[in-house]
């Protein structure tokens, strides 16, 4: 029975592989199959011939390389807008001394619990009142902030020793060269970890850049493609070809940082 | 601006101090930090705390053709939707959506992370499960199930046909596109789920298992008697973080259905974004006051997680 079970276990685990990787799999695949082909069950997808049709209709219906351009950079400033506004209150919060560290870490510990669709509404409003309605800055604009990144940030300053800071602070250095030039480096798996989640978090972004762009100029990707899906209607081959451009940057982005992200857990680990 | 002005107006004790050299710095410590927390604080305001008295105030409020606030009704918005047998089935929809992705996510978590983590030969499958439904954007995934799903010429209807059953209708039966789009979620949560159980499962010292199969116990009886219990933190996480993901959950639902077919996958978010923004939208009065119901539920489940984590959950 145990030996039976050492066997199926790997068997039963690659079935499960295959149920989860099916979707893209048929994504790819499916993307480069004439469109006849692709309404004749499994047999469809046997790469006999391939074509780049799809990939015309999809592009013919909404302009994906420059949504992709304007979702880069979208979760670029996104990104960097987040990490600095939290890697200065953060530093604030840890080493500024301040008498209402408390009250204001929770301030921004409470802002976790509205979620985004309650405030959608007024900050629509508000976008629109501003004049930003229909731009990128409006799309990352509303998260330039982020309670989660503080505090993942402020976990990781805290654990800093303070006879370094205080030896520092003795030897004259300033308050933003300490950040930059010791507390900055020494927290880099930290940093790493905060870049990839609220990379990941801008690019899929979907409800609010849908909301509050229109023009297809302005949509980001995510949003874009979507539109794009309503267009086509049941164009099976449009829709996969469209689906297969538009994840192959992030593809490519997981590929490259899952080695980064493994490289700093166990940077992590081994301290 | 304010903080800056604050924190530095209520140190002045410690300015006259008699160790001035010590004062100085500590007077300079205060005023930069303060300054480091105002772009923080700004967007938190702007962005978070003044919409959401906002929207508080919208949901006491009537809207006009146009869409502009027109005078306070007190809590007619509220009566409305609580008499409404509509919000009332949308409530019900938002539940069983939760609680349908919730236990599916959990479920098929366990069954890939249990034996992925007891089979020295099949671990580095890991990879692909955990990565390949993270790599993919909730967009894009619900278009290629959208793809799948098609009625009659779509992947999922052949193969079923090749069987020879009959499909359930996808997307297109309401009392089945609920199922479907669960599904959908499922697929798209099951990476992270993997991953954290994995890293939990990676705590269990191998003598607990060994010990057991010692006692008699098969590795089903094992993983579901022993280990889960030894899990139970991260478990309890995940229901959580699942719980207030699907309450929010927009993407998948409004990409695969739109609330459709006959309402019967419209949940709170869905509806209130077909009132403030849908075809008919601009109706802000009685979609704040979703809103703030939305709002409620959620910091009900954040207010249980918050007990419960406070307390030991396992031995």
């Amino acid at each position: 029975m145990n030996r039976l079970g050492r066997c199926l276990t790997p068997v039963y685990l690659t079935i499960v592989v295959l149920l989860i990787a099916f979707p893209i799999l048929y994504a790819y695949v499916g993307a480069f199959r004439p469109a006849a082909a692709l309404s004749g069950g499994l047999q469809g997808l046997l790469p006999t011939s391939f074509t780049l049709h799809n990939f015309g209709r999809a592009l013919s219906r909404a302009p994906l390389f420059l949504q992709l351009g304007n979702s880069a950079i979208v979760t670029v400033a996104q990104t960097v807008l987040q990490l600095l506004t939290s890697v200065f209150a953060a530093y604030a919060l840890t080493f500024g001394k301040l008498r209402f560290a408390k009250i204001i870490f929770g301030v921004f510990l409470v802002s976790m619990m509205i979620p985004g669709e309650t405030t959608i509404i007024a900050n629509y409003l508000t976008i629109r009142s501003i004049g930003l309605y229909d731009t990128l800055v409006a799309v990352f604009l509303p998260f330039g902030a982020s309670a989660v990144t503080i505090f993942l940030l402020r976990q990781s300053f805290a654990s800093f020793p303070a006879e370094i800071h205080e030896a520092a602070v003795l030897d004259g250095v300033g308050p933003m060269t300490f950040l930059w030039k010791f507390l900055l480096p020494l927290s880099r798996p930290t940093i790493a970890a905060a870049v990839i989640t609220s990379a990941i978090a801008a690019w899929n972004g979907y409800l609010w850049p849908l909301l509050i762009t229109d023009s297809p100029d302005k949509r980001t990707v995510q949003a874009g493609i979507s539109q794009m899906a309503d267009s086509v209607g049941p164009d099976i081959g449009a829709l996969l070809a469209g689906s297969t451009l538009v994840s192959i940057p992030m593809i490519i982005l997981v590929i490259i940082g899952q080695s980064a992200l493994t490289r700093g857990l166990t940077e992590g680990a081994s301290k | 601006m304010t903080s800056s002005r604050l924190s530095t107006s209520l140190t002045p004790k410690r300015e006259r101090s008699p160790r001035l050299g010590g004062t100085r710095r500590k007077r300079g410590v205060t005023m930069w930090a303060s300054a480091l927390l105002v772009p923080a604080l700004a967007f938190f305001i702007v962005f978070d705390y003044y919409p959401l008295g906002r929207v508080i105030a919208l949901s006491f409020q009537s809207t006009d053709l146009f869409g502009r606030p027109s005078g306070f009704i007190g809590v007619r918005n509220y009566v409305d939707m609580f008499t409404s047998p509509e919000f009332l089935g949308t409530l019900g929809t938002t539940f069983a959506f939760a609680a349908g992705s919730v236990v599916l996510k959990l479920l098929c978590g366990l069954a890939i992370a249990l034996p992925l983590s007891t089979s020295r030969r099949a671990v580095w499958l890991a990879r692909p499960v955990v990565l390949i439904p993270m790599a993919v954007s909730v967009a894009v995934a619900g278009l290629v199930f959208k793809a799948i799903f098609q009625p009659g010429f779509g992947i999922a209807d052949q193969l079923l046909a090749g069987i020879g059953l009959p499909s359930p209708g996808w997307l297109t039966n309401p009392n089945f596109a609920l199922v479907s789009v669960i599904i959908v979620d499922t697929w798209v949560g099951i990476g992270f789920t993997v991953l954290i159980l994995l890293a939990a499962l990676a705590g269990v010292p191998q003598e607990v298992r060994e010990a057991a199969a010692i006692d008699g116990a098969g590795a089903f009886r094992t993983g579901v008697s022993v280990v889960i219990p030894l899990i139970s933190t991260s478990i309890l996480f995940l229901v959580i973080y699942h719980t207030v993901g699907a309450l929010r959950e927009f993407t998948v639902i409004n990409v695969l259905t739109q609330g459709g077919p006959a309402n019967s996958t419209r949940t709170l978010v869905i509806d209130i974004w077909n009132l403030a923004f849908g075809s008919s939208g601009g109706n802000f009065g009685d979609a704040s006051a979703r809103a703030i119901v939305l709002l409620v539920i959620v910091g009900v489940v954040s207010f249980i997680q918050f007990r419960v984590s406070n307390r030991k959950v396992h031995y």
